[in-house]
């Protein structure tokens, strides 16, 4: 293996939670409700399903071939050259992917609090500390993510002091115009929970892989919680104006007053916002330097992290020209794009181990 | 120097110990002849041995005129001299090995066998209260400047013969004596042997104080964070050790070696372990609040100033913002100036001596204080952050600790100028992935607070009662783990 070091199933989990919620929360309500208006409280529950697919599959995967990510379970199952292929198309998918996380958080951090600041200087600095953080190894990333994570989820609970101001009437009429809606507003929640399929990387990982599938669901279960929770406060507040929102959760904290103390907990939001991002990008740039390494057999893979370092600060700003295509491609190209790479791949994957009748490891 | 035997003429001895010692007027010779009929010579250096014991127990027995066969040296040492150690040694280093630790050695004629007597006996300061981990609560003995002291402390609260205490020696021309102690069946073995492996890498020409071993074998050097633990109290050097960690003793300092540590072993006061569970458990809580404080108070303030002014109420704002008015800094400048004059001011407080401590404080009280408000060059809230800052940093109850914090203050403020609160969370990143990074001694610096055992948090996020204190830390007490049998606190109806 490349990364020595072992991790428990509670820090996996912590890694994973901000890894699918960390960006996409600011603006999950409104992208929902622009389809499902004021069903989109509902989307979280449906969204579900890939991700309890994807983690069966890496599971499953893992429990064939013990010890071994994605990449090298391809390159057993379809051979060595289309699994070298399959190991280039993950890594550039998740250099790429990297890339807009990275964007994203800069358009938010310059869009809303750093207006003067070049965004290139804001995404060097994040992208460097997430190159330092991988090069640490899986456990350095673990551990942060056990202090960082916590700060994230303990941050979602001062949402609650809205409580007075919730108007439960902007639930009704629910489902006023079919199922339809809502299962095209799932289709992005579904995209960023496939993201859980980066457990695959991490079983190896694991002191007692037994743990893995089980962990793994829970933190399916929190993040579902969670998104259901963002949602359904924010529709709550703001009603059917959630759609014309482009940061709802950010309005939301701006709302928050408490005895003329706790206000403008906007700060709050954006330490949040960084930290979460921070685990974010560090364990797809992990898991992209992983995948390099493993696809090209690299003895080691950390001298390769700060040139991916420096291709993922390439693509953040030259794959998108501004915000509003940054939008786009969320609505339009992420929703197939993550499912594709990252739950129909290695479904088909798995369903050639089985029809190659791989049963158990060697080992 | 190689090894060079002793002749068996007294006067070649006596000139090759003369050649040695050329030069040393601290080297005391002194001949006689034994019962009347063989010389000898006894040699000591002043000071670091007993001359009114040598005379009573050495030369006065010796000196008597009886007639008889005279004795071999061997006997000699059982029959007539009453000193409570007697070593024979053969060989010159060991000769000069004994002399330098203040033994006196006899040479006899026509005896290639010399015998040092353990009557070494210097000047030394007395048990006292230690002076930088003063408590109310506890043992008021602190370690000295003598090894041998310091161990016998140990030692009086360790009774157990599985506390063993390995000695070397570092220190090309100190030759200084360091003893390692750890508690057998408790103790990774391993640790053990890499703290000797690193011990024995050393080869510095002399050490003077633990902090150069410190420096010496620590795992990774250019940290600003201590990655052992320093203390000049047995008890707390006794706790460590049964919590399978080892000690390093070091001769000439009352400052006692500790690996591993993690960064939560800084946060905790022996006191924290003789007071009531709940003082104790809120005390930590009061510290860990403050030392985020120490860390983060001023750069907050100054991003909130610089950056995010909407981030305070409004009435606090305007209040602030008319305080700031005749400032002519911006607010990085002043909180750079009013930090930089604390720190200059708690150095002095150090350094004066006694008499002039007073004038320190009124000039820090008043004149920077007061006054430089007055003047208009900085703003109350500022003098204000800072006295709380100044004041929270020796909340940590390990000095050394404190200072690192305090230090990494300024990087933080800087980035607190430069680019707002996102600028904080990034130096908060980067110092987070430094501490999960460090490893003490193999043991990862923030394990204690990283662990997802819950159980662990025992003695950290709170201080667990003594009677739920059942086990010993995660990852250095692994090999015998339990403390004590699980017990309710109750005591039973029938008692």
């Amino acid at each position: 293996m490349l990364d020595k070091g072992k991790i428990s199933a509670v820090q996996m989990s912590l890694l994973l939670y901000p890894t699918v919620l960390a960006t996409s929360f600011l603006s999950m309500p409104s992208l929902a409700a622009q389809y499902a208006q004021n069903d989109l409280w509902m989307t979280g529950i449906l969204s579900s399903f890939f991700g309890l697919l994807t983690i069966y599959v890496a599971t499953r995967l893992h429990d064939l071939f013990p010890k071994e990510s994605i990449i090298q379970q391809s390159e057993r199952v379809i051979g060595v050259l289309p699994g070298k292929i399959i190991g280039i198309l993950f890594f550039i998918f998740y250099i790429h992917v990297t890339g807009m996380i990275v964007r994203m958080y800069t358009e938010f951090v310059s869009g809303q609090y750093l207006f003067k600041t070049p965004p290139l200087l804001i995404i060097f600095i994040i992208v460097l500390l997430s190159s330092i953080a991988v090069r640490g190894g899986i456990e350095t990333l673990a551990r942060c993510a056990v202090i960082f994570t916590p700060i994230l989820m303990f941050s979602l609970l001062f949402l609650l002091l809205l409580f007075p101001s919730f108007d439960v009437r902007n639930i009704f009429p629910i489902l006023s115009h079919g199922i339809i809606p809502v299962l095209k507003a799932s289709a992005l929640p579904q995209s960023w929970v496939s993201e859980l399929f980066f457990i695959s990387f991490l079983l190896p990982h694991l002191t007692d892989p037994k743990k893995g599938r089980k962990w793994g669901f829970l933190t399916l279960g929190a993040i579902v919680l969670s998104i259901i929770y963002m949602n359904l406060i924010t529709l709550l507040l703001l009603g059917s104006d959630t759609a014309n929102k482009t940061y709802p959760i950010l309005v939301v904290f701006r709302y928050i007053s408490l005895a003329g103390i706790f206000e403008n907990l906007e700060s709050l939001l954006l330490a949040m916002w960084i930290v979460g991002n921070f685990i974010k990008i560090s364990l797809f740039l992990y898991v992209a330097s992983i995948s390099f390494a493993q696809t090209l057999r690299l003895s080691d893979y950390r001298p390769s992290v700060f040139p991916l370092g420096i291709l993922v600060i390439v693509f953040s700003l030259w794959d998108i020209p501004n915000f509003s295509k940054l939008g786009e491609h969320l609505r339009y190209v992420a929703p197939f794009e993550i499912p594709l790479v990252m739950v129909l791949i290695p479904v088909l994957i798995l369903i050639i181990a089985r029809l190659r009748g791989i049963r158990t490891s060697k080992r | 120097m190689k090894v060079s035997q002793l002749y068996t003429d007294l006067q070649q001895n006596e000139d090759q110990i003369r050649l040695i010692y050329a030069n040393c007027s601290d080297l005391v010779y002194r001949s006689f002849i034994i019962e009347g009929h063989t010389k000898a010579i006894l040699i000591y250096i002043d000071g670091l041995s007993d001359s009114a014991g040598i005379e009573k127990n050495v030369i006065c027995p010796l000196m008597q005129e009886v007639n008889g066969k005279p004795y071999e040296i061997g006997e000699l040492a059982e029959r007539k001299i009453s000193a409570s150690q007697t070593k024979p040694f053969t060989t010159f280093e060991e000769c000069v090995e004994y002399l330098s630790n203040g033994l006196p050695i006899l040479l006899q004629d026509h005896e290639a066998t010399g015998l040092a007597l353990g009557l070494n006996k210097w000047e030394m300061r007395s048990i006292e209260e230690p002076v930088a981990e003063s408590g109310i609560r506890g043992p008021r003995e602190g370690f000295t400047e003598t090894l041998r002291i310091n161990t016998s402390l140990v030692r009086r609260i360790v009774k157990s013969p599985l506390l063993k205490m390995d000695s070397m020696k570092i220190g090309g021309y100190t030759q200084t004596n360091v003893v390692i102690a750890y508690i057998e069946k408790l103790v990774d073995i391993t640790l053990v042997e890499e703290v000797k492996k690193r011990l024995e890498r050393i080869q510095i020409d002399g050490i003077l104080e633990s902090g150069y071993i410190e420096e010496l074998i620590e795992d990774m050097p250019l940290s600003p964070f201590p990655q052992l633990l320093t203390t000049e109290r047995p008890d707390v050097t006794c706790a460590s050790l049964l919590e399978g960690r080892v000690a390093i003793m070091v001769e000439g300092t009352p400052f006692v070696l500790v690996a591993p540590i993690t960064l939560i072993s800084l946060m905790q006061s022996p006191e924290d372990y003789y007071q009531r569970f709940w003082v104790s458990t809120a005390m930590r809580w009061l510290r860990y609040l403050f030392t985020l404080i120490s860390l983060m108070l001023p750069s907050l303030y100054v991003a909130t100033l610089s950056f995010h002014q909407e981030m305070v109420p409004s009435s606090l704002l305007i209040s602030m913002a008319a305080s700031r008015e005749a400032v002519p800094f911006p607010a990085l400048v002043e909180a750079l100036i009013m930090e930089v004059t604390f720190e200059a001011l708690r150095e002095a407080g150090v350094r004066l001596p006694k008499q002039i401590g007073s004038a320190v404080s009124i000039v820090g009280a008043l004149v920077i204080g007061q006054a430089a408000v007055q003047a208009g060059l900085v703003s109350a809230p500022m003098v204000i952050v800072v006295a709380i800052t100044g004041i929270s940093s020796f909340m940590i109850p390990r000095y050394i600790a404190g200072i690192a914090i305090r230090l990494l203050r300024f990087p933080l403020i800087f980035l607190a100028g430069s680019l707002g609160l996102l600028g904080i969370m990034m130096g908060v990143i980067a110092l987070v992935l430094h501490l999960c990074s460090l490893k003490s001694f193999g043991v990862p610096y923030l394990s204690s607070l990283t662990t997802t055992r819950l159980w662990e948090l025992k003695d950290v996020m709170i201080r667990a009662p003594w009677w739920m204190m059942d086990t010993r830390p995660h990852l250095t007490g692994k090999f015998n783990k339990y403390r004590q049998p699980k017990r309710k606190p109750r005591p039973k109806r029938s008692e």
